[in-house]
Protein backbone atom coordinates (compact mmCIF):
# COMPACT_ATOMS: atom_id res chain seq x y z
CA UNK A 1 0.00 0.00 0.00
CA UNK A 2 2.61 2.01 0.89
CA UNK A 3 4.81 1.30 -2.27
CA UNK A 4 1.58 2.54 -4.57
CA UNK A 5 1.55 5.75 -2.33
CA UNK A 6 5.10 6.36 -3.05
CA UNK A 7 4.43 4.97 -6.75
CA UNK A 8 2.11 7.33 -7.21
CA UNK A 9 3.47 10.28 -5.74
CA UNK A 10 6.55 9.79 -7.80
CA UNK A 11 3.81 9.54 -11.11
CA UNK A 12 3.17 13.22 -9.91
CA UNK A 13 6.15 14.66 -9.29
CA UNK A 14 7.42 13.23 -12.78
CA UNK A 15 4.29 15.02 -14.57
CA UNK A 16 5.53 18.20 -12.87
CA UNK A 17 9.24 17.67 -13.74
CA UNK A 18 7.50 17.26 -17.22
CA UNK A 19 5.18 20.39 -17.36
CA UNK A 20 7.82 22.66 -16.15
CA UNK A 21 10.53 21.12 -19.21
CA UNK A 22 8.13 22.01 -21.29
CA UNK A 23 7.20 25.74 -19.36
CA UNK A 24 10.68 26.19 -19.91
CA UNK A 25 11.41 25.20 -23.37
CA UNK A 26 8.16 27.21 -24.43
CA UNK A 27 10.13 30.47 -23.16
CA UNK A 28 13.58 29.74 -24.82
CA UNK A 29 11.17 29.09 -28.71
CA UNK A 30 9.55 32.50 -27.75
CA UNK A 31 13.28 33.89 -27.42
CA UNK A 32 14.18 32.30 -30.98
CA UNK A 33 10.32 33.60 -32.12
CA UNK A 34 10.85 37.19 -31.38
CA UNK A 35 14.05 37.85 -30.12
CA UNK A 36 13.88 41.44 -28.37
CA UNK A 37 15.96 41.94 -24.63
CA UNK A 38 13.27 41.04 -22.61
CA UNK A 39 12.36 37.91 -23.71
CA UNK A 40 16.24 36.77 -24.27
CA UNK A 41 16.54 37.28 -20.77
CA UNK A 42 13.26 35.63 -19.65
CA UNK A 43 14.41 32.67 -21.96
CA UNK A 44 17.95 32.81 -20.25
CA UNK A 45 17.04 33.19 -17.01
CA UNK A 46 12.98 31.96 -15.73
CA UNK A 47 13.62 29.24 -18.97
CA UNK A 48 16.85 27.97 -17.51
CA UNK A 49 15.26 27.76 -13.90
CA UNK A 50 12.39 25.94 -15.09
CA UNK A 51 14.46 23.51 -16.63
CA UNK A 52 17.00 22.99 -14.00
CA UNK A 53 14.01 22.11 -11.26
CA UNK A 54 12.78 19.94 -13.72
CA UNK A 55 15.94 18.79 -14.23
CA UNK A 56 16.01 18.27 -10.48
CA UNK A 57 12.91 16.87 -9.86
CA UNK A 58 13.13 13.93 -12.55
CA UNK A 59 16.61 12.59 -10.88
CA UNK A 60 15.20 13.05 -7.33
CA UNK A 61 12.08 10.55 -8.48
CA UNK A 62 14.93 8.37 -9.93
CA UNK A 63 16.81 8.37 -6.71
CA UNK A 64 13.47 7.65 -5.01
CA UNK A 65 12.42 4.60 -7.31
CA UNK A 66 15.52 3.03 -6.83
CA UNK A 67 15.39 3.15 -2.92
CA UNK A 68 12.28 2.13 -3.19
CA UNK A 69 13.04 -1.35 -5.28
CA UNK A 70 16.12 -1.34 -3.09
CA UNK A 71 19.14 -0.40 -5.79
CA UNK A 72 20.05 2.54 -3.69
CA UNK B 1 10.42 53.78 -9.47
CA UNK B 2 10.47 50.94 -8.56
CA UNK B 3 6.74 49.02 -10.58
CA UNK B 4 7.06 45.62 -8.94
CA UNK B 5 6.80 42.38 -11.09
CA UNK B 6 3.84 39.93 -11.39
CA UNK B 7 3.55 37.36 -13.45
CA UNK B 8 0.58 39.36 -15.81
CA UNK B 9 2.85 41.98 -16.02
CA UNK B 10 5.70 40.09 -17.42
CA UNK B 11 3.35 38.29 -20.08
CA UNK B 12 2.49 41.68 -20.83
CA UNK B 13 5.97 42.79 -21.72
CA UNK B 14 6.58 39.83 -23.32
CA UNK B 15 3.56 39.78 -26.29
CA UNK B 16 3.93 43.79 -26.10
CA UNK B 17 5.76 45.90 -28.95
CA UNK B 18 8.00 47.59 -26.29
CA UNK B 19 11.08 46.27 -27.91
CA UNK B 20 11.51 45.98 -31.40
CA UNK B 21 11.47 42.35 -32.63
CA UNK B 22 15.05 41.86 -33.70
CA UNK B 23 16.25 39.99 -36.91
CA UNK B 24 19.03 37.56 -36.46
CA UNK B 25 22.08 37.43 -38.30
CA UNK B 26 22.00 34.86 -41.34
CA UNK B 27 24.35 33.06 -39.94
CA UNK B 28 22.71 32.08 -36.09
CA UNK B 29 19.44 31.45 -38.74
CA UNK B 30 20.36 28.10 -38.97
CA UNK B 31 21.54 27.39 -35.13
CA UNK B 32 18.00 29.16 -34.33
CA UNK B 33 16.15 26.77 -36.48
CA UNK B 34 18.13 23.67 -35.27
CA UNK B 35 17.33 25.19 -31.45
CA UNK B 36 13.34 25.65 -32.96
CA UNK B 37 13.51 21.66 -33.90
CA UNK B 38 15.62 20.80 -30.90
CA UNK B 39 12.70 22.31 -28.77
CA UNK B 40 9.53 21.08 -30.77
CA UNK B 41 11.34 17.50 -30.56
CA UNK B 42 11.60 17.26 -26.81
CA UNK B 43 8.41 18.74 -25.99
CA UNK B 44 6.96 16.23 -27.87
CA UNK B 45 8.82 13.38 -27.08
CA UNK B 46 8.27 14.37 -23.04
CA UNK B 47 4.65 15.55 -23.85
CA UNK B 48 4.14 11.93 -25.22
CA UNK B 49 5.63 10.52 -22.26
CA UNK B 50 4.04 11.88 -19.30
CA UNK B 51 0.54 12.74 -21.03
CA UNK B 52 0.16 9.94 -24.21
CA UNK B 53 1.53 7.11 -22.71
CA UNK B 54 -0.67 6.41 -19.59
CA UNK B 55 -0.52 7.50 -16.22
CA UNK B 56 0.63 3.93 -15.31
CA UNK B 57 3.34 4.18 -17.43
CA UNK B 58 5.23 7.11 -16.57
CA UNK B 59 7.42 5.31 -14.09
CA UNK B 60 8.09 2.26 -16.25
CA UNK B 61 11.50 1.76 -18.33
CA UNK B 62 11.01 3.24 -21.57
CA UNK B 63 9.48 6.48 -19.94
CA UNK B 64 12.10 6.41 -18.05
CA UNK B 65 14.68 6.30 -21.27
CA UNK B 66 12.48 8.52 -23.00
CA UNK B 67 12.53 10.86 -20.13
CA UNK B 68 16.05 10.77 -19.46
CA UNK B 69 16.91 11.88 -23.04
CA UNK B 70 14.24 14.55 -22.88
CA UNK B 71 15.47 16.29 -19.28
CA UNK B 72 19.29 15.14 -18.88
CA UNK B 73 20.13 15.36 -22.81
CA UNK B 74 18.34 17.30 -24.95
CA UNK B 75 16.88 20.01 -22.64
CA UNK B 76 20.06 21.03 -21.28
CA UNK B 77 21.78 21.23 -24.97
CA UNK B 78 19.11 22.87 -26.03
CA UNK B 79 19.70 25.74 -23.08
CA UNK B 80 23.08 25.75 -23.75
CA UNK B 81 23.08 26.57 -27.21
CA UNK B 82 20.61 28.71 -26.69
CA UNK B 83 22.51 30.40 -23.98
CA UNK B 84 25.77 30.91 -26.51
CA UNK B 85 23.48 32.10 -29.30
CA UNK B 86 22.19 34.61 -27.52
CA UNK B 87 25.06 36.43 -26.26
CA UNK B 88 26.14 36.75 -30.11
CA UNK B 89 23.10 37.89 -30.91
CA UNK B 90 23.42 40.54 -28.19
CA UNK B 91 26.10 42.35 -30.20
CA UNK B 92 25.05 43.87 -33.54
CA UNK B 93 23.97 47.53 -33.39
CA UNK B 94 20.65 45.94 -34.52
CA UNK B 95 20.18 44.19 -31.41
CA UNK B 96 20.64 47.66 -29.18
CA UNK B 97 18.50 49.62 -31.11
CA UNK B 98 15.90 47.27 -30.41
CA UNK B 99 15.12 49.67 -27.67
CA UNK B 100 13.29 52.73 -28.30
CA UNK B 101 15.25 54.92 -26.28
CA UNK B 102 18.64 53.81 -28.13
CA UNK B 103 17.00 54.62 -31.27
CA UNK B 104 18.35 58.29 -32.09
CA UNK B 105 22.20 56.96 -31.30
CA UNK B 106 21.66 54.45 -33.66
CA UNK B 107 20.08 57.47 -36.15
CA UNK B 108 22.75 59.51 -35.49
CA UNK B 109 25.42 56.41 -36.76
CA UNK B 110 23.71 56.00 -39.91
CA UNK B 111 23.53 59.78 -40.75
CA UNK B 112 25.88 60.75 -43.68
CA UNK B 113 25.90 63.97 -42.04
CA UNK B 114 26.85 63.31 -38.64
CA UNK B 115 30.55 64.12 -37.71
CA UNK B 116 29.95 62.33 -34.08
CA UNK B 117 33.04 59.96 -33.17
CA UNK B 118 30.59 57.42 -33.27
CA UNK B 119 28.58 57.77 -36.61
CA UNK B 120 32.50 58.17 -38.54
CA UNK B 121 33.17 55.32 -36.80
CA UNK B 122 30.36 53.54 -38.35
CA UNK B 123 30.02 54.79 -41.49
CA UNK B 124 34.02 54.26 -42.17
CA UNK B 125 34.04 50.99 -40.95
CA UNK B 126 36.56 51.87 -38.66
CA UNK B 127 34.95 49.70 -36.56
CA UNK B 128 33.78 46.38 -38.68
CA UNK B 129 31.05 45.21 -37.35
CA UNK B 130 29.15 45.05 -33.44
CA UNK B 131 30.05 48.80 -32.86
CA UNK B 132 28.07 49.78 -30.09
CA UNK B 133 29.18 46.45 -28.49
CA UNK B 134 32.83 47.01 -29.35
CA UNK B 135 32.86 50.81 -27.99
CA UNK B 136 31.42 50.23 -24.82
CA UNK B 137 32.88 46.63 -23.96
CA UNK B 138 36.03 46.93 -21.81
CA UNK B 139 38.86 44.40 -22.86
CA UNK B 140 40.26 42.15 -20.77
CA UNK B 141 39.19 39.24 -18.95
CA UNK B 142 36.18 40.38 -18.00
CA UNK B 143 35.17 42.74 -20.19
CA UNK B 144 32.43 40.72 -21.88
CA UNK B 145 31.08 39.51 -18.05
CA UNK B 146 30.78 43.34 -17.01
CA UNK B 147 29.13 44.22 -20.43
CA UNK B 148 26.43 41.52 -20.47
CA UNK B 149 26.15 42.54 -16.60
CA UNK B 150 25.27 46.13 -17.50
CA UNK B 151 23.11 44.70 -20.18
CA UNK B 152 20.93 43.09 -17.69
CA UNK B 153 21.26 46.23 -15.89
CA UNK B 154 20.03 48.30 -18.50
CA UNK B 155 16.94 45.72 -19.39
CA UNK B 156 15.89 45.79 -15.80
CA UNK B 157 15.76 49.75 -16.08
CA UNK B 158 14.33 50.06 -19.46
CA UNK B 159 11.39 47.30 -18.88
CA UNK B 160 10.79 47.22 -14.45
CA UNK B 161 12.89 49.78 -12.66
CA UNK B 162 12.48 53.02 -14.97
CA UNK B 163 14.84 55.48 -15.60
CA UNK B 164 15.58 59.33 -15.95
CA UNK B 165 15.96 61.48 -19.10
CA UNK B 166 18.82 62.54 -20.36
CA UNK B 167 20.52 59.16 -19.87
CA UNK B 168 23.63 59.00 -18.46
CA UNK B 169 26.81 56.68 -18.99
CA UNK B 170 27.46 54.82 -15.71
CA UNK B 171 30.41 55.83 -14.14
CA UNK B 172 33.66 56.99 -16.50
CA UNK B 173 34.16 55.50 -19.94
CA UNK B 174 37.42 53.69 -20.30
CA UNK B 175 39.96 55.45 -22.23
CA UNK B 176 41.56 52.05 -22.50
CA UNK B 177 38.55 50.79 -25.06
CA UNK B 178 39.97 53.66 -27.40
CA UNK B 179 43.45 53.27 -26.65
CA UNK B 180 43.27 49.69 -27.61
CA UNK B 181 43.37 50.18 -30.91
CA UNK B 182 44.56 54.04 -31.45
CA UNK B 183 47.35 53.64 -29.05
CA UNK B 184 50.00 51.74 -30.84
CA UNK B 185 49.31 53.92 -33.68
CA UNK B 186 52.20 55.99 -34.83
CA UNK B 187 49.77 58.83 -36.09
CA UNK B 188 48.43 58.60 -32.17
CA UNK B 189 51.55 58.10 -30.61
CA UNK B 190 53.16 61.45 -32.35
CA UNK B 191 50.45 63.96 -31.02
CA UNK B 192 52.10 66.34 -28.61
CA UNK B 193 48.64 66.24 -26.71
CA UNK B 194 48.63 62.85 -26.44
CA UNK B 195 52.01 62.04 -25.28
CA UNK B 196 51.55 65.50 -22.41
CA UNK B 197 48.15 63.29 -21.13
CA UNK B 198 49.28 59.89 -21.46
CA UNK B 199 49.44 59.28 -18.04
CA UNK B 200 45.89 61.08 -17.10
CA UNK B 201 44.61 59.48 -20.12
CA UNK B 202 45.59 56.03 -18.95
CA UNK B 203 44.04 56.67 -15.53
CA UNK B 204 41.02 57.99 -17.14
CA UNK B 205 41.29 61.20 -15.72
CA UNK B 206 41.11 62.93 -18.63
CA UNK B 207 38.31 62.25 -21.02
CA UNK B 208 39.44 61.82 -25.06
CA UNK B 209 36.33 64.41 -25.83
CA UNK B 210 36.88 66.93 -22.95
CA UNK B 211 38.91 70.49 -23.53
CA UNK B 212 37.63 70.37 -27.12
CA UNK B 213 40.33 67.67 -28.11
CA UNK B 214 37.96 65.31 -29.68
CA UNK B 215 34.12 65.62 -31.06
CA UNK B 216 31.79 63.92 -28.79
CA UNK B 217 30.47 60.74 -29.82
CA UNK B 218 26.58 60.78 -29.50
CA UNK B 219 24.47 63.68 -29.87
CA UNK B 220 23.70 65.62 -26.35
CA UNK B 221 20.10 65.68 -27.78
CA UNK B 222 20.28 61.54 -28.39
CA UNK B 223 20.22 61.36 -24.59
CA UNK B 224 16.83 62.76 -24.29
CA UNK B 225 15.53 59.94 -26.32
CA UNK B 226 12.48 59.74 -28.32
CA UNK B 227 10.33 56.57 -27.20
CA UNK B 228 9.34 54.74 -24.11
Amino acid sequence: MATEDNSGRLNKVIMCAGVLNILGLILIMIAVLKLTPITLIVSITFGGFLIAVALILYIFAVVQDLRMRKVL
Amino acid sequence: MLKGIDLFQLAGILLSEKGNAFAPDAEMGWINRLVMVLCILTILLVGYTIFLRGKNKITDVTSKWLLLIGFIILSPLIYFINFGVSFEETKPVSFCNSCHVMEPFVKDLTDPDSEHVAAQHYQHRWIADNQCYQCHTEYGLFGTAKAKMSGIRHIWKYYIAGYEKPIKLKGTYDNHICLHCHGPVEGYQTVKEHKNYLKDLELNKQSCFSMDCHVSPHPKEAALGNGD
